[in-house]
């Protein structure tokens, strides 16, 4: 009796429940695609802006290799960047994503490097919760042009004055520490990865 | 019925100045200062609590009859939290960019006073229409109100207006305020702006008085 | 120690240098209601508390078994893997409404003076946007992360626990200001909420200076162990290279990977310790 009574006064939120239920379920359907899809290009669209020579290359979901250290944590994910070629694609350079610590927290990068691994192509800043209008900076695509033609394997730093020789960065003024964070994350990537990339560069998968 | 209460015309009138849900009634401040960095991210967030408060509105008056007194709330919580998840989800699915931006403060639109108030105090008591333009009108006020923070906001921070560039060279590079696009300097600017509304009412009321008095 | 890193960076992370209500914004209706006095503000800062560590906890527990696509309970009762994600927000209020609910219960049963004393402000914990938030961080530490990296719950329970301590120390340290400013002569338009939120301004810029912190006390407690880092790369080279490869491939794979590790190996050691990067010859 207790039992009929509650449900007669919460018929309304049961109902509405599984209208609601429902809506959400047709919501996940039509546009859970699209969602996952958005995600997994944020990374893989900007590939090709990082290599040169690219035009419209693709990279094609099942070439991507990862890097993961004794306890089963991903350390880097490397794509390869294609090109149409006539045959077949053909590679013409790897990108790898990276993130390390920065001024307030976590940064994650994109390096495009050719290849050979001997001169990075590109940088690009995948999630940063800098400063805004100052550590934010890093996002932009002057402060990032200097990464390209740098060196594979040189110790970058981010430095005040103009950038002296080509082991510099100019840093941002007033977000030194987040110019050289991303500095340093790359000096790592490169380091771990600068002497493995051509042995992986001949396999097939 | 009609003359009880205002008409539906003023409802809309009152949700922008007179009754407006920041300034007045100090609801929703934790997305006006979250989301005011610039432009295009007020926007887009005004724009979803829209959507959810007319929806919610229009459902809540629908089905007014049948709410029983103590479950009343849980009803108003499932309905905001169903069609915030679809605009939180719309907003992945079309413009993820600005759906990283925003991050989790479109969830947090769920606990948004204004859209509880408004069916608590509207369209649980009210018709389909006059609920409509009662959350029209909430929705255009928090809109000019988060506009009239993030412009501030971005125009002393960044020195551009809904990104476009309006003060360029060395000297715009220099002179900016970057505390704006930080949380000290969104507390400050809600609470001068927030002084200069009440200061307004002040003076309108000052100078409608003499009118009204007989 | 790493268990005793991660807490003490979590709780200074969470605690004070990314603040709740000083950094993210969230929890602003009682920090600008209930910040009269301060004892007021302690009870509250302390409801508060508790409420997020325990909605903390249970929507983990939601979210880990339920809701996250592949989750456990939900393989085991339907047979196969469904992504009910989408109904995480859903269940997060319903959780913080359940236990706001059981808080009120409890107090009115056996604090009835505290009970009387919360009035209104009690019920009003729902719609406290820190609790959903600190439920949205814990989703996005679960939900579409490795299972090497999703958190388990002692980190949840950790990030709730303190997300609500830095929301009491600045409730309090508010509440302590307002009681001055009670005595101040506070120009006419700005008295109430426009102050309030000046003098708040005011307070997320000393609470600015905590930023970087976390970095200086990682550098301390998580020292750089060179030689092992170099071995586990290695290792995951080759794990990593063989993953993605066919068995022809695999054995090809480790032939030329060796003489490119030796020089990796040989540059490594010869590095000095807590130095990231070497210039290649």
């Amino acid at each position: 009796m207790r039992l009929v009574a509650s449900l007669g006064e919460a018929w309304l939120v049961l109902v509405m429940s599984l209208v609601f239920g429902a809506l959400l379920a047709a919501v996940q359907a039509g546009w859970g695609a699209r969602i996952d899809q958005n995600k997994e290009n944020d990374a893989r669209g900007r590939v090709p802006l990082l290599v040169h020579g690219a035009d419209g290359a693709l990279t094609p979901p099942g070439e991507d290799l990862e890097v993961k250290d004794e306890r089963g944590m991903r350390l880097y994910r490397l794509y390869r960047a294609m090109r149409k070629g006539a045959a077949a694609p053909e590679q013409i350079g790897w990108v790898l994503k990276a993130k390390g610590p920065g001024y307030a927290d976590t940064i994650e990068v994109l390096i495009g490097m050719d290849l050979a691994a001997e001169r990075l192509t590109g940088l690009d800043v995948l999630a940063q919760n800098e400063t805004p209008c100052l550590g934010n900076k890093i996002r932009e695509d002057p402060w990032r042009s200097q990464f390209r033609e740098k060196a594979v394997g040189a110790v970058l730093s981010a430095t005040k004055s103009a950038a002296a020789s080509a082991n510099e960065i100019k840093a941002i003024s007033g977000a030194t520490i987040s110019s050289q964070s991303v500095c340093d994350i790359v000096n790592q990537a490169t380091a771990d990865f600068s002497s493995k990339l051509p042995g992986l560069r001949g396999r097939k998968d | 019925m009609a003359s009880d209460g205002p008409t539906p015309l003023e409802r809309f009138i009152n949700g922008i100045l007179p009754e407006n849900p920041l300034y007045r009634q100090v609801l929703g401040t934790c997305p006006s200062l979250a989301v005011t960095g610039n432009m295009k991210a007020a926007m887009t967030m005004a724009g979803a609590v829209a959507f959810v408060l007319v929806c919610a509105n229009i459902m809540t008056s629908l089905i007014r009859s049948f709410l029983k007194p103590h479950l009343r709330i849980l009803v108003f919580i499932l309905l905001i939290a169903a069609f915030v998840t679809i605009a939180d989800r719309f907003l992945a699915a079309y413009m993820y960019e600005m759906s990283k931006e925003l991050g989790p403060y479109v969830p947090l639109i769920i606990v948004n006073c204004i859209i509880i108030c408004r069916c608590e105090v509207c369209a649980a008591k009210q018709g389909v229409l006059p609920s409509l333009t009662d959350a029209l009108g909430q929705s255009a006020g928090y809109a000019l109100a988060l506009a009239s923070l993030a412009t501030v906001r971005e125009l002393l921070g960044s020195g551009s207006w809904f990104g476009i560039q309006l003060f360029w060279g060395e000297g715009a590079e220099q002179y900016r305020w970057v505390l704006m696009g930080q949380p000290p300097g969104a507390f400050l600017t809600l609470g001068l702006l927030m002084g200069l509304s009440v200061w307004i009412s002040q003076v309108w009321g000052r100078r409608t008085k003499p009118r009204v008095s007989g | 120690m790493d268990v005793i890193s991660q807490l003490v960076l979590l709780s200074v992370g969470t605690a004070l240098i990314n603040n709740y209500v000083l950094h993210f914004f969230v929890g602003m209706c009682p920090f600008i209601g209930v910040s009269r006095r301060v004892d007021m503000a302690f009870g509250m800062g302390a409801a508060v508390t508790f409420v997020i560590t325990i909605a903390g906890i249970l929507s983990w527990a939601i979210t880990y078994f339920i809701l996250q696509p592949g989750a456990p309970l939900t393989r085991l009762i339907l047979g196969r893997e469904i992504d009910l994600s989408i109904l995480s927000y859903i269940a997060y209020i319903f959780v913080i409404g359940a236990c706001v609910q059981f808080v009120e219960m409890y107090l009115r049963k056996f604090f009835p003076s505290l009970y009387k004393a919360f009035g209104v402000f009690l019920p009003l914990i729902t719609t406290n946007c820190a609790i959903l938030f600190a439920c949205l961080e814990i989703m996005k530490h679960v939900v579409g992360v490795g299972p090497a990296e999703q958190w388990g719950l002692f980190q949840a329970m950790g990030l709730a626990f303190f997300a609500g301590i830095g929301f009491t120390i600045a409730i309090v340290i508010m509440a302590g200001i307002r009681e001055e400013l009670d005595h101040c002569d506070v120009p006419g338009p700005l008295r109430g909420p426009g102050i309030t939120l000046i003098v708040t301004g005011i307070l997320a810029l000393a609470f600015l200076g905590f930023t970087g912190m976390d970095r200086g006390i990682n550098k301390r407690l998580v020292a750089p162990k060179p030689a092992a880092s170099a071995r586990a790369q290695l290792a995951a080279a080759r794990e990593g290279v063989r993953e993605h490869g066919g068995a022809a491939g695999a054995q090809g794979a480790t032939a030329p990977a060796r003489p490119d590790l030796s020089p990796d190996r040989a540059g490594r050691t010869a590095d000095e310790p807590g130095g990231p990067a070497r210039v290649l010859p």
